[in-house]
């Protein structure tokens, strides 16, 4: 029953990556919210740039030996 | 009343166009090809030596109402003396009954007039070919719209836009992660390295457009950016002849808070862009001043193409100088349903049965 389930979650994935583009292309008119394209030409200048190490911290979760082993 | 500027063919006495291919004026009927210059410093002198007022009064017809006549004004066609009737906001346009292409006159003079102008380099037949193209290919657009559809109106219409510049002054800090993991025979560790990154720092934009015209959708003008401003030239009435124009009705002041938005994502995006070498990177705080700013007045050629469908009217706008050309069209969401379905079912079963397949041989 899960193959078919899983069968079925994989055709709906690529009927989205198939479909959506194809209506996506059918709207082109939107707001751009960028002006990159006016940005001039090595113009940005840094009066500070730094990057600071701050601290580190390990988290360890015990690995699930017993399951493995059963496989 | 106001006159309508025109601009006469010194060699026949035509009305001029301006011609996109060409990039100078040239007369339809005689073909003879002018620069702009030439033609507009001929017509002056021409405009001159016309001494005689043919203005005059009558008092045939009823009073408008108050208000009624405050955003219209009334042009006389200098080539058949007909009443052009147009907003305040026409700069140029057509006479309704010769269809000669006439500039009205003040429209774009003293602290109206443009300091730039980008002539259109594509033609009426090359927005005609780029609509084609556009509508072909498309598989969810109904067929029946396709075949049925006649572009009701193609219009080259200079829009008038503000263009804004200034140095953006931005200070940022940024939260940046780095990971690392590993296992040994009782646990997996994951060691979580933090960062901050700080970036200070200058970057400058010019000519970040601003749709001036609230005739015009604002989405439509952005969507189809960028114009190559290196093509702009010092502003001329003489490039209007054979399009419409419109004078601005939104002013810089408030046109402004738009390229302030625009500007501050860009400096945002481009300063974040530096932060590299993580796994994760959020930004904490961000703040941007601009100095310096300062805007220009200019129009921009667009082509506009509408038509209509089940009712429903589509509009279309292509660059005028690039040729980019955009506008939402209908969906035929039967056809969108039915391709949706038929792989999601065909994928769905053809899985199904590999797996049942699967599941016999391996004696599941």
């Amino acid at each position: 029953m899960g193959g078919i389930l899983l069968s079925f979650a994989i055709g709906l994935i690529i009927a989205c990556i198939v479909v959506l583009p194809k209506l996506s292309e059918l709207k082109t008119v939107h707001m751009k919210n960028s002006a990159s394209d006016y940005t001039v030409k090595d113009s940005m200048r840094f009066t500070e740039n730094r990057d600071t190490f701050l601290s580190t911290k390990v988290e360890k979760t015990p690995r699930n030996t017993q399951t493995s082993s059963q496989r | 009343m106001s006159y309508a500027n025109e601009y006469k063919c010194p060699c026949c006495g035509a009305k001029l166009e301006f011609n996109s291919t060409a990039q100078r004026m040239k007369c339809p009927y005689c073909d003879t090809e002018f620069d702009v210059e030439t033609v507009q410093d001929y017509n002056e002198q021409l405009n001159e030596s016309m001494g005689d007022d043919m203005s005059w009064e009558n008092e045939a017809g009823g009073e408008w109402e108050e208000g009624e006549t405050s955003n219209m004004r009334v042009y006389s066609c200098k080539s058949c003396g007909g009443q052009i009737i147009a907003e305040e906001t026409t700069g140029a346009s057509f006479c309704p009954y010769c269809n000669n292409p006439v500039i009205m006159a003040g429209t774009f003079s003293g602290d109206l007039r443009p300091d730039l102008i980008i002539p259109f380099k594509l033609n009426k037949d090359a927005a005609k070919a780029a609509y084609e193209k556009y509508v072909s290919g498309k598989s969810l657009l109904p067929k029946v719209f396709k075949d049925q559809n006649h572009i009701d109106e193609i219009k080259g219409l200079y829009v008038p836009v503000w263009l804004f510049g200034a140095e953006a002054d931005a200070s940022m800090c940024f939260r940046a992660e780095k990971k690392k993991s590993w296992t040994d025979a009782n646990y997996r560790y994951v060691e979580t390295s933090y960062y901050q990154a700080v970036r200070k720092g200058k970057i400058a934009f010019e000519h970040v457009p601003v749709d001036g015209s609230q005739k015009m959708p604002d989405d439509l003008m952005e969507s189809i950016e960028p114009f190559d401003f290196t093509q702009a030239v010092d502003f001329k009435t003489a490039y209007l002849s054979g399009y419409l124009a419109d004078k601005y009705d939104v002013s810089s002041a408030e046109s402004v808070e738009r390229a302030n938005t625009r500007i501050k994502k860009s400096t945002e995006a481009a300063f974040a862009a530096t932060v590299r070498g993580y796994d994760s990177v959020h930004c904490e705080s961000s703040a941007v001043k601009l100095k310096g700013g300062k805007a220009q007045y200019a129009l921009y050629p667009v082509w506009i193409l509408n038509t209509t469908w089940n009712n429903n009217k589509y509009t279309f706008a292509m660059n005028g100088q690039t040729g980019k050309l955009v506008g939402n069209l209908p969906a035929d969401v039967g056809k969108a349903a039915g391709m949706f379905l038929g792989i999601t079912g065909g994928i769905g079963v053809l899985g199904s049965i590999l797996w049942f397949l699967l599941h016999i041989l391996t004696g599941g």
